[in-house]
């Protein structure tokens, strides 16, 4: 059985601009799920949709179902599905600019306390070392990549059985995007979430995800496990840049995005 | 034999017991209890209108804290906080005049009263912000004044509602060195609850929610649920310094909480230093003691009994032009010159902190 289950959704913002529509996928427990695509196909509009930050955004699921655990989740408000174990790594400005490390680690909701807290603390630590050394350091003072890593560190401290990253690599030097990536590995290792990446980088996201989904204009047009989408040719050529060793023309990429609409 | 006093010039805490403890080395220990017989032997040596003066300070005092705590550190604005003192020196005179409440009475009274203005006041908060929040707070400030207003015309008391001082088994509780220790010990016992309180996860969150709303809805805190938090604490805060008022002057009037002393109160926390304590009661001194002193400069210049009818302008002018000079010149306010000062002398005679991981 799967841990998130999203049933054909459609997500309408200001009740006029249908922004994804019939979206299916599920993630299994301790899986790495990734979302691939351009700007503007709908990946991040799908995670606000899980995460239930649609609301603040004047957008609401008007069709189909996101089940968490079995329970039903839409609509439901941010801080609720928090609690029940989805935590959402926003894409930018995702650290207070005005608190310190150990602060921002310590603001969010924890089921945990005491002792229990500190182990986690400790834990969390051990999985970020980078952070313990910058502890008393001020939010709004850290690089792009201590950001994003103080960012999962305190998403992570809501113990969630689910992650939602939001564009890991935007803005990160691509030596950065690695040392992150192989990290996500060892939470998911070590802790036994299911992570569901949001990426336009599809070289980064295939490394490690168990499984993808590739969107175009808000529909999924291809999904598959890693080594069916690398040996995928459209993927190859489109998305990993590999075919012929050169970069496709705009033209042919303006082509390739307007027969998937019509097949997706 | 003398021992050097070293100021911590870094961050030393080991454990989560040092984390905890409010003073932390031996020079700000010492520092705190000169501070301290300072405070408490001031009553003795100074005059009723130097008393006075400091009364009015601690009174301030609490009032800033609370704004600091909904302003600087949650980030709503609110203008209305003359009000929410109105309320609570209302409720504190009502109770007083009809039912001669005693003290422990009105003092519970008014902060209810601050709790439910404050839960009413902050429901829009959660729609509105920044300048739409500041006019929505400034409502309140009209209800209060308008209903105060209304009770004392009906009621007979135009001029005001006298208020007998507060008397404790048969004593009257009244005397210039009494209300000043009294109101002392509101101050530093607000103080100690907002330090505590900002240590707290509800502290934490208030500045979570000011800084990324969104983040810290993600993380699990309900946006909503603490923004009125924030408002309820501070304005339970607010109407208790305003019952406190009321006793100490003895007598309640709404022409005393106009519109300018809610900008006196944000001019405290703006001229103290936004999201800082020590900023608040900095602010809080500068602000009640600018109007005397200017008026001794006044006194100062030659043909001073001249000038006397128009200190209330250049009062208000010169209020006006510092408020300026500080937005322009230390946005940080006084807690920022402050901390400037603080670190000349720590880091002395280098002129700035190494970089954290230098080699030697």
């Amino acid at each position: 059985m799967s841990l998130l289950e999203v049933e054909k959704i459609e997500v309408v913002y200001k009740r006029v601009i249908t922004a994804v529509q019939g979206v299916t996928l599920s993630v299994g427990p301790k899986q790495i799920v990734a979302i691939l695509g351009t700007n503007g196909a709908g990946k991040t509009t799908t995670l606000r949709a899980i995460s239930g930050f649609l609301g603040l955004d004047d957008a609401r699921i008007t069709e189909g179902a996101i089940s968490f655990a079995g329970r039903r989740i839409e609509n439901a408000p941010p801080h609720d599905i928090a609690a029940r174990g989805i935590v959402l790594v926003p894409e930018r400005d995702k650290v207070f600019p005005n608190l310190t490390v150990a602060e921002n680690l310590a603001v969010p909701v924890s089921r945990a306390s005491g002792a229990e807290r500190r182990r986690q603390d400790e834990q969390i630590y051990r999985l970020f070392p980078r952070l313990a050394e910058l502890r008393q350091r001020i939010g709004g003072l850290l690089s792009g990549g201590e950001r994003q890593m103080l960012a999962i560190a305190g998403a992570l401290m809501c113990r969630p059985s689910l992650l939602l990253v939001d564009e890991l690599s935007l803005g990160l030097a691509p030596v950065v995007v690695q040392d992150l990536t192989r990290r996500l590995l060892a939470v998911r290792d070590e802790l036994g979430i299911a992570i569901l990446l949001v990426e336009q980088s599809a070289a980064a996201a295939l490394t490690i995800a168990d499984y993808a989904y590739v969107m175009e204009n808000g529909r999924i047009v291809l999904d598959g496990d890693r080594e069916k989408l690398k040996s995928h040719q459209d993927v190859q050529e489109f998305y990993l840049g590999q075919a012929g060793g050169e970069r496709r023309s705009y033209r042919a990429v303006k082509q390739y995005r307007r027969s998937r609409r019509w097949y997706g | 034999m003398f021992r050097p006093v070293p100021r911590a010039s870094g961050y030393f805490r080991t454990g989560y017991g040092q984390d905890l403890a409010l003073v932390q080395t031996r020079a700000e220990r010492i520092g705190l209890a000169i501070f301290v017989v300072i405070l408490a032997g001031f009553p003795f040596v100074a005059s009723p209108f130097a008393l006075d003066l400091a009364c009015q300070v601690f009174l301030a005092s609490v009032g800033a804290l609370s704004l600091m705590l909904l302003t600087g550190y949650a980030g709503q604005i609110s203008l209305g906080h003359a009000g929410l003192i109105a309320a609570g020196a209302f409720t504190t005179g009502i109770l007083a005049r009809e039912i001669h409440a005693p003290f422990w009475i009105t003092l519970p009274a008014s902060a209810v009263t601050g709790i439910v203005l404050g839960f009413v006041f902050g429901l829009p908060s959660l729609r509105l912000r920044g300048l739409y929040l500041a006019v929505s707070t400034l409502a309140l400030h009209f209800v209060v004044i308008y209903l105060g207003g209304e009770y004392e015309t009906k009621r007979g008391f135009s001029t005001g509602i006298l208020v007998e001082p507060p008397s404790l088994a048969g004593f009257k509780l009244s005397g210039g060195r009494f209300w000043y220790f009294v109101l002392l010990a509101a101050a530093a016992l607000s103080l100690l609850i907002c330090i505590n309180l900002l240590r707290s996860r509800s502290g934490r969150a208030f500045r979570a929610v000011h800084a990324r709303e969104t983040v810290a809805e993600a993380l699990g805190i309900s946006i909503a649920g603490t923004k009125l938090l924030a408002f309820v604490i501070s304005s339970a805060m607010t109407s208790v310094a305003g019952c406190l008022f009321a006793y100490y002057r003895g007598f309640v009037s709404v022409e005393a909480f106009d519109l300018f002393l809610s900008i006196q109160y944000v001019a405290m926390i703006i001229i103290g230093g936004m999201g800082s304590l020590l900023g608040a009661l900095l602010g809080a001194a500068f602000v009640t003691l600018f109007p005397y002193a200017i008026e001794a400069l006044l006194h100062l210049l030659p043909n001073a009994d001249k000038l006397a009818g128009d200190i209330f302008a250049v009062n208000y002018a010169s209020f006006g032009v510092v408020m300026i000079l500080f937005l322009v010149f230390e946005p940080l306010g006084l807690v920022g010159i402050w901390h400037r000062l603080q670190n000349y002398f720590l880091l002395w005679p280098f002129r700035y902190r190494p970089l954290a991981g230098a080699r030697k």
